[in-house]
């Protein structure tokens, strides 16, 4: 598994912690994968629909809505998802006359463990399996969350006896976990914390989720002050020098510094799994940046 | 006005936020630099990194918590460890100890506590109450757990009072029952057996035919959490940075939090890069075309401060704003943690 193959994937699915920009690189991955000519799905499964918005989309619903052509997104919320379940495979139609079938979804999904996760997880796996497009990019849950999501179908395939949800664990496990079609991408910012919390994350995803993960990405890196330049002449520089301006050379110089600090760190706690490096920018700028890192 | 005026003789701060954005951190600063000889201060925490953790000499977890002092102030710090409060909680509630190892031993117990009704939210709920009401306390700083919705945590006592008196649950419970005779109620049990399969809704409703001799206690609980969250006595600090999404996500919050009949404090807005003094520069050393790309780094280091200076400014507008600056990584002393706490505390709250 390597950072080049998430150019080969039918399913991308992007995490990391609060504040690090999941949400921005999930919308620039999904850009480059359309500028890249492929009909691409950018959806969220926390009901935020940040990523939508970087992309230039108002509102993001459950239908599928073309933002660019062929860039669609959409957001999966459970209680829909459940409904168009229920469309596909139920015929009750008095029930919706004798209760609010909104109150009993709600109540199954907050009683049975697992069941938003698995219909949220499912819609996705759907549009997989159902080739609607070339690839689907998901702005997923963050850390702590996202391990639990993948793995909900493992889960309720251990409790559930039978039923419907049974029924849908077994397919869904086979895109979820196929290392060929799946993939997550980790996104960090190159702080202590969040580093920490990737390199658990990668390891939670493969043990818990049975999910491969393709690449962390190191997002909003610093950029290098003065390329070509040697940090002894830098700092002497700075040394020599006095006023306002030099203190915030210096914190640009520090800030690089520190971002370094933690790229290897992240290097060595993950030795395994490629680390793409972005600095910061516009999404259009992101987004090039990151389809000469993947080769998209 | 500072923020610490505006905290005034408040018993719980709620500190709350995206992710991201320094809560945890935050919370334990506000923590220690309210804390004085006399005052005595609880933090309860959620998820804390593990610098943070080590700090505040949690993190060998246990339920009973620790004392962190500094500067003469000495704070007592609890994090949160859902599943053992969880079973705390069933212990206490069950009717008897049968009852009580019935519902551990279910193979659904752990996944349910952990995801139905915001099982983690409402156990910190739970925490905060117990604290607020035993009377040891003269300031609760509550840490609040990352959720997908903002107020997922507020709501959770209410919603766990409402499921245990749900109409829906006792028809789930008694499926064989008396109840079932209504159409309504045949309707419900066919779709839940359709989605779930029959042998797990037999399974879940055993499980919550047990967890329901505790609902007494789970809903009077749940009204009084309920209604410690909007007293007077109780405030919000809400955290976010100068970026765009965690100040939407503030507004939203505040907003939520004000239509519960909650109280702001203020909002923290941190990772703020801090402006530098005024005045001339002189370079030496080094080349010319060193020097220039200095001046181009300073300059888009300027570009940033007069960022967060507008987005604070456009906060401030809406609501009392404390600046928390972007600092160092922290070393990890006690020491600092207060530091930051005071400068939160006793700097000029700008809107205020």
């Amino acid at each position: 598994m390597s950072a080049r193959d998430i150019a080969r994937r039918d399913l991308v699915v992007v995490t990391g912690k609060g504040g690090v920009g999941k949400s921005f690189i999930a919308a620039a991955l999904a850009s480059a994968f359309t500028d890249a000519g492929r009909r691409t799905l950018l959806c969220t499964l926390d009901e935020r629909i940040d990523a939508a918005r970087f992309v230039g989309a108002s509102s993001a619903n459950f239908r599928a809505a073309e933002v660019r052509p062929n860039l669609f997104v959409s957001s999966v919320e459970p209680e829909a998802s459940l409904k168009e379940y229920l469309k596909l495979h139920l015929h009750l139609p008095f029930v919706t006359s004798v209760t609010p079938i909104a109150a009993v979804l709600d109540f199954v999904a907050t009683a049975a463990p697992g069941v938003r996760e698995i219909v949220t997880v499912g819609k996705v796996a759907y549009e997989v399996r159902e080739q609607h497009y070339d690839v689907v990019v998901v702005d997923a849950p963050a850390t702590g969350h996202v391990a639990g999501h993948l793995a909900a179908a493992t889960t309720l395939q251990d409790l559930v006896g039978g039923g419907l949800i049974r029924q849908q664990t077994q397919w869904m496990r086979a895109i979820l976990q196929n290392r060929d079609r799946t993939s997550a991408v980790v996104v960090t910012s190159l702080e202590e914390t969040p580093v920490n919390e990737s390199v658990e994350l990668i390891a939670s995803l493969r043990d818990t989720a049975d999910v491969g993960v393709d690449a962390i990405i190191a997002n909003r890196m610093a950029p290098a002050i003065a390329p070509g330049v040697s940090r002894e002449d830098l700092l002497q520089t700075l040394a020599n020098s006095h006023g306002p301006d030099v203190q915030l050379a210096q914190r640009a110089v520090d800030r690089r510094e520190a971002h370094l600090a933690q790229w290897h760190r992240l290097r060595a706690g993950a030795p395994h799994t490629d680390v793409v490096v972005i600095g910061e920018g516009s999404i259009d700028e992101v987004a090039r940046a990151l389809a000469e890192e993947l080769s998209l | 006005m500072t923020l610490r005026d505006q905290l005034g003789h408040a018993g719980i701060v709620v500190m709350c936020g995206p992710g991201g954005v320094g809560k945890t951190t935050c919370a334990a600063a506000i923590a220690l630099g309210s804390a004085t000889a006399s005052r005595r201060v609880l933090l309860l925490t959620i998820d804390p990194a593990r610098r943070l953790a080590d700090t505040l000499g949690i993190a060998d977890g246990g339920l009973a918590g620790s004392d962190v002092s500094a500067d003469g102030v000495d704070v007592h710090v609890v994090m949160l460890d859902a599943p053992r409060q969880w079973d705390a909680l069933i212990k206490r509630y069950a009717p008897d100890e049968e009852t009580a190892q019935r519902i551990i031993k279910s193979p659904l117990y752990r996944s349910i506590t952990g995801r139905f009704v915001h099982g983690h939210d409402y156990i910190a709920m739970e925490m905060l109450y117990d604290a607020a009401t035993s009377g040891k306390w003269d300031l609760i700083v509550i840490d609040t757990p990352p959720t997908r919705h903002a107020v997922d945590f507020l709501d959770a006592p209410t919603r766990m009072a409402d499921f245990f008196s749900s109409r829906l649950l006792k028809w789930l419970i008694a499926p064989g029952g008396t109840s079932v005779t209504s159409v309504a109620a045949k309707a419900f049990s066919a779709v839940a057996q359709r989605i779930l399969g029959g042998q797990f809704l037999s399974d879940i409703a055993d499980f919550f035919g047990a967890l329901a001799t505790l609902s007494t206690g789970f809903v009077d609980r749940g009204r009084a959490v309920a209604n410690l969250l909007i007293d007077d006595a109780t405030t919000y600090v809400v955290v976010t940075t100068t970026e765009e999404f965690p100040r939407d996500e503030a507004r939203h919050f505040t907003s939520e939090v004000r239509a519960r009949g909650g109280h702001l404090a203020a909002w923290v807005v941190n990772q703020v890069y801090a402006p530098v003094s005024e005045g001339a520069t002189t370079w030496n050393g080094g080349n010319d075309s060193v020097q220039r790309l200095l001046e181009a780094a300073a300059i888009r280091e300027r570009g940033r401060i007069e960022r967060d200076e507008l987005a604070i400014m456009q906060l401030a507008a809406e609501a009392p704003v404390a600046v928390g600056y972007r600092r160092d990584e922290m070393s990890g002393s006690v020491s600092e943690l207060v530091a930051f706490g005071r400068d939160l505390l006793d700097g000029e709250l700008r809107g205020a």
